[in-house]
């Protein structure tokens, strides 16, 4: 007897079908563009990847990108354990301010915090009001328009991030452990460090992770509070195709930073799992 | 075992880090003077009055929701069609769903806005709203298949199941059954690739012209081209919209949770 | 529900023809063929892997068969997708719509038979007081208990008169009593409306209890298709002893004076335990039913019984009876069991002859792969399944 339609098998090619439609939606509106941009860096065989890689600011621009990200990356870390850590072993009160903060923070739109820390660098801002008032300086310091400006605000952006995949982590271990390592003499300090922590790393290094890949495509927070002087990456490509209208050079430059994402990516991919470090980037995802 | 208290109060330092730029900005909105300074000078609401007065601002806040509101749409659609797709289909084929899904979420901004540039100039979509929201949607739709892919993996197949020997074909299944179950999980995806496409600046600014401008694009310029507390007001109305959707968005979760808890019930 | 006897729409007949399913090498359905009449209530009996589930999932047309045909009422059903099937099914854990509320659940399969208006609702209202829920119709289905949404599926299955009412474990999940009125309830529906109805179980007593007739499936292969008093009295071989009912069996070869070698100890009687037909054919199954052994002092059993001697290793109480484990001297365990009432006379340790009516014992062939096909000595096998 030959074989009949397959009504599970009908139901899979459905299923299919129906994937296939948001598919075609992503292949045309992002994927066909990417492509173009990949045909267009190439338009003039590698001149333009050759142009790109000659150009002293596109290399000072890598420079200072992978800087910026190994700075961000350090100071969420820094910043982000301590808070993950006290949100997930608090009381109820004090977790609950916690996350509150963070979810306000985390929901401002990166925009108004990027014009917020610019207000608060300012020369007449915050910072400079407040050192000026308690007599520590004379003279305004020079806060705004630094690398340090840029620090900042992309840490202040980006901590979230860190603080999620850690709290997500530490949740996941239950302080009996620690509870049992002080049970066995060790000290807090020490059934922290010897228990906790390195239970912890692994949301701690999918965190830095994305934190550090997120950082490299930033364009917006570093032209406000770094301005054009240590341009990043992102400045870079966008100089080339609207300053310069040489999309060529700007599109190598975008694959250039492509081709870097997904190479990080890819290979964190094979210790921490792309799902991972990916699902985090889901709460909210801003660059 | 509880926190020391030291870890106690660095978190909270931490946490007033963390929210004092939002409360600067909403503050400076309210100041009576012409500058944006911390704290403000005196109190009016002249500056939000003035935004909603100006005809640049308010339009470019209906460009805004109206691109949200669209974009939200594709990444809905699209979306949860990818959900399904990924989580029915099997092997290389669920493979490729999920990783054409989670592709928005890699791509850098600058990277994806000189492709969307490239391309959308040549078919007029550049200076409209269809073309941002196509963008937007595109860059939106990992919310929505994260959120509903998660949902679809405490559904009961068997609820489909029950439809199709019922008299339900594939379609008729998809319309009163399926998308009426996922529901929530969509909703909340959507809202979120509506914040997204809310307050994005870099893609925006290079589908715009002078005619058609999003809120973040205008935003942008002003503060480029000089401070001013107009520029706090509109942070502060764009701030209001934005918490409202993430209540919305706490909201549903709760009714997302207890559909999963009952699909897995029953 | 007597709106319905008037117009009822009786079940059609289904004809399973050698149907079988492959996943990889192994057939999870093999060559099943199963001839339900019309208004049939069928049950397919079998533990997890036996291939039930998949059976019903091919005939609900969820699965397809890779070789065989399903003919309802003489038509080819394989080809037909599954909402034209004309099916009624309840699923294991109901599988409601939690976003409709019971009368649109109901609602359902009308709905999608295009029907609406006074008749969809005349036609809702009588499937929910069938089931006894008139005044449900209102309510969200997360109100309602277990046993409430099992009645509402049953009325969802039935709303439309299908011609076939497929069920899969539809009690699994429900505790003893409720368990015990839905059987009851179940069976009365089905026979009132004439449904043609297939039944998915791994519990015997729920089989034998609403079945007109079981399938008794192992491994992918259909073991016997009989009423319930002929698999329990006639099992077809030792697989269909042991899983239905509790069950002493004695695996061995028929010697030429007709006895059985290979039980040691048993002494069958008369000596001529079977008639001629089985001497010669090898290997048999020889099995008594644990109700049917009496238990005595040694030596004091009848001369006309076939009996066995061995020492009391256990008194077990269940309900209205107790059952009084029997270890022979070869170290086979064997059961009696008595009324509960009855005033026991044995205890623990205590060396006793098991005996009973040669009539008693149930000759049968072995299954091809089973257990005693090749384990030489006799063997006790108790079900684990009720």
């Amino acid at each position: 007897m030959g074989r009949v339609l397959t009504n599970q098998g009908g139901g899979r090619r459905w299923w299919i079908s129906v994937g296939l439609l948001g598919l075609l939606f992503v292949l045309l509106a992002l994927v066909v563009p990417l492509a173009v941009v990949v045909q267009r860096s190439l338009d003039a065989g590698f001149d333009n990847f050759a142009d790109a890689l000659a150009s002293a600011s596109f290399i000072r621009s890598l420079g200072n990108t992978a800087v910026l990200a190994v700075g961000v990356t350090l100071c969420s870390a820094v910043i982000g354990y301590p808070y993950a850590y006290a949100m997930a072993r608090s009381g109820r009160v004090v977790s609950r301010i916690l996350l509150t903060a963070l979810m306000l923070s985390f929901w401002t739109s990166l925009l108004v915090r990027s014009y917020a820390w610019q207000v608060i660098l300012n020369d007449t801002g915050l910072v400079n009001e407040a050192l000026q008032f308690l007599g520590v300086i004379d003279e305004p310091l020079q806060l705004i328009r630094t690398p340090a400006a840029t620090l900042i605000g992309m840490t202040h952006i980006l901590v979230p991030f860190t603080i999620l995949a850690i709290f997500a982590q530490l949740r996941g271990i239950s302080p009996d452990l620690a509870i049992a390592a002080r049970g066995l003499g060790a000290t807090r300090t020490r059934a922290f460090w010897s228990v906790t922590f390195p239970l912890s790393l692994p949301g701690l290094a999918a965190g830095s992770l994305l934190v550090f890949v997120l950082t490299l495509g930033y364009y917006v927070t570093p032209q406000l509070l770094g301005g054009a002087g240590n341009p990043v990456i992102g400045q870079s490509i966008v100089e080339q195709t609207n300053a310069l209208l040489n999309t060529g050079v700007g599109s190598a430059m975008a694959v250039i930073l492509l081709l870097i994402v997904v190479v990080i990516l890819g290979v964190a991919a094979r210790f921490l799992g792309l799902g991972r470090v990916l699902g985090l980037a889901t709460e909210r995802s801003d660059r | 075992m509880k926190t020391g208290l030291t870890v106690r109060i660095v978190g909270i330092v931490i946490a007033v880090l963390l929210v004092v730029p939002t409360i600067v900005i909403c503050a400076t909105a309210f100041t009576s003077g012409s500058a944006v300074s911390f704290p403000p000078q005196g109190f009016s609401l002249r500056w939000i009055e003035d935004v909603l007065g100006d005809r640049r601002w308010t339009r470019a806040f209906g460009n805004s929701f109206a691109v949200g509101l669209l974009a939200a749409l594709f990444s809905m659609v699209a979306g949860a069609a990818l959900a399904l797709g990924a989580a029915r289909a099997r092997g290389a084929i669920a493979s490729v769903f999920t990783a054409i899904s989670v592709l928005p979420m890699i791509v850098p901004l600058v990277v994806g806005a000189i492709g969307f540039y490239l391309v959308y100039a040549r078919l007029g979509l550049t200076g409209n709203v269809l073309g941002l929201a196509l963008a937007h949607g595109v860059l939106g739709l990992p919310y929505v298949f994260v959120n509903v892919l998660a949902l679809l993996r405490t559904l009961d197949p068997r609820i489909e199941e029950a439809a199709r020997v019922h008299g339900a074909g594939h379609l008729t299944t998809l319309a009163t059954v399926t998308l009426p179950l996922l529901a929530p999980a969509t909703v909340v995806g959507g809202l979120l690739a509506f914040v997204s496409s809310w307050d994005e600046v870099v893609v925006a600014t290079f589908l715009s012209d002078a005619r058609f401008q999003t809120l973040p694009v205008l935003m942008y310029s002003q503060i480029r081209s000089g401070v001013e507390p107009s520029v706090s007001a509109v942070s502060l109305i764009v701030t209001v919209v934005t918490f409202a959707i993430a209540l919305a968005v706490f909201a549903v979760g709760p009714i997302r949770a207890r559909l999963a808890r009952r699909s897995s019930r029953l | 529900m007597s709106p319905t006897a008037t117009d009822r729409a009786p079940g059609a007949a289904l004809d399973v023809r050698s149907i079988t399913k492959r996943y990889g090498d192994t057939p999870a359905v093999d060559a099943v063929s199963l001839d339900i009449r019309a208004g049939e209530f069928v049950t397919l009996l079998g533990a997890s892997g036996s291939g039930k589930t998949t059976l019903l999932r091919i005939i609900a047309g969820f699965a397809d068969a890779d070789e065989g045909s399903l003919l309802v009422d003489g038509q080819e059903l394989r080809s037909v997708p599954v909402h034209r099937r004309d099916i009624g099914m309840v699923f294991q854990n109901y599988a409601l719509f939690p976003h409709l509320n019971v009368e649109q659940n109901v609602a359902y399969p009308l709905r999608m038979r295009g029907m609406r208006g006074p008749e969809r609702r005349r036609r809702v209202a009588e499937a929910l007081e069938a089931v006894h829920l008139p005044t449900f119709g209102r309510r969200r289905i997360t109100e309602l208990s277990g046993g409430q949404q099992q009645r509402v599926a049953l009325a969802r299955a039935i709303v439309s008169r299908p011609r076939l009412l497929l069920m899969d474990e539809p009690l699994g999940a429900l505790d003893r009593n409720l368990r015990d009125a839905l059987q009851l309830e179940i069976s009365r529906l089905s026979r009132e409306l004439g449904l043609t109805v297939v039944n998915v179980t791994h519990d015997q007593e729920e089989a034998l209890t609403m079945s007109d007739r079981i399938a008794l499936l192992d491994r992918g292969r259909l073991v016997q298709f009989a009423t319930p008093d002929d698999l329990y009295h006639r099992p077809v071989d030792d697989t269909a002893a042991a899983f239905v009912g509790e069950s002493n069996l004695f695996r061995g070869s028929v010697r030429d004076d007709g006895t059985l070698d290979g039980a040691d100890g048993v002494v069958f009687s008369p000596p001529s335990l079977v008639d001629g037909s089985a001497v010669g054919s090898g290997r048999v199954a020889v099995m008594v039913r644990p109700s049917l052994v009496r238990i005595t002092a040694v030596g004091s059993a009848p001369e006309a019984h076939s009996r066995v001697d061995g020492r009391v290793s256990g008194i077990v109480y269940a309900g209205d009876s107790r059952k009084i484990i029997v270890t022979t001297a070869s170290g086979t365990e064997l059961i009696a069991r008595e009324d509960a009432a009855r005033p026991l006379d044995v205890s623990v340790e205590q060396p006793v002859t098991l005996h009973w009516d040669a009539r008693s014992s149930i000759v049968t062939r072995l299954a091809a792969g089973s257990a005693g096909a090749t384990a030489p000595a006799p063997e006790t096998r108790r079900t684990a399944r009720a």
